[in-house]
């Protein structure tokens, strides 16, 4: 079974055959729940930094309190991560030792994070027993932190609009 | 969608900063989960065991 995703270049807003990229059949699964009985969803796969990576816009959350967190989907690994506010750890330490500030990473490059806050969500409650995770990647980049379980509605509309029918709604 | 475990991340190589990505979502099998001391199911995973996507074999 061949999957796709459809690629939205940054000039043209119009996919084309060659913008298509097929990878694993998960992905549709998830397609297809943006849309309520639509079998053939689709989720944005934004083309960011000239191929490194592509990016899709997954909303986790409840009701209004959707949250959009800008995912790269990954078919060789098995975790959801995020990066919460710094209300709530503390201060994000990388590698180099260097302590990055809510402001002083969104500087970086010019990029702004989309920060998932856990403590956000109504739902949200800690994972038993208590757990940790550390997912190392083949390009030598890692994340490590700890863990929530929430329970979002499956919904993507609210009060009767559709916020979104590109993105993937968990 | 219940239960489902998000991971949020309080430190992470240069990269992760670097890049435009704000995380990112696994879509292999749960059994690789870097979660300790027992793996989580992914949200594919989840999605199936729970019914919302139907018609595919249910992950190990």
């Amino acid at each position: 079974m061949i999957l796709r995703i459809l690629l939205l270049q940054d000039t043209n807003l119009q996919p084309s055959e060659d913008s298509l990229v097929y990878i694993d059949r998960h992905v549709k699964m998830m397609m297809a729940r943006t849309e309520e009985g639509n079998p053939l969803g689709e989720v944005a796969a934004e083309n960011t930094d000239e191929d490194s990576y592509y990016l899709s816009p997954v909303y986790i959350g409840e009701g209004d309190k959707q949250q959009l967190v800008m995912l790269d989907f990954d078919t060789g690994s098995a975790d959801l991560w995020g990066i919460p506010p710094l209300s709530l750890h503390g201060q994000i330490k990388v590698l180099t030792g260097v302590v990055f500030t809510k402001k002083a990473l969104g500087a970086v490059k010019g990029s702004t994070h989309h920060f998932y806050d856990p403590a956000a969500s109504p739902t949200m409650k800690p994972l038993e027993p208590k757990s940790t995770f550390r997912i190392d990647y083949v390009d030598g980049s890692w994340a490590k932190g700890n863990v929530v379980l929430v329970s979002p509605l499956p919904k993507d509309v609210i009060d009767g609009r559709i916020l979104s029918t590109w993105g993937v709604f968990l | 969608m219940k239960n489902q475990a998000v991971e949020c991340a309080t430190a992470a190589s240069p990269q992760m900063f670097n890049s435009k990505m704000d995380g990112l979502l696994g879509l292999a099998f749960g059994t690789i989960s870097g979660v300790k001391p027992k793996g989580v199911k992914t949200p594919v995973e989840n999605m199936v065991i729970q019914g919302d996507i139907k018609d595919v074999p249910v992950p190990p």
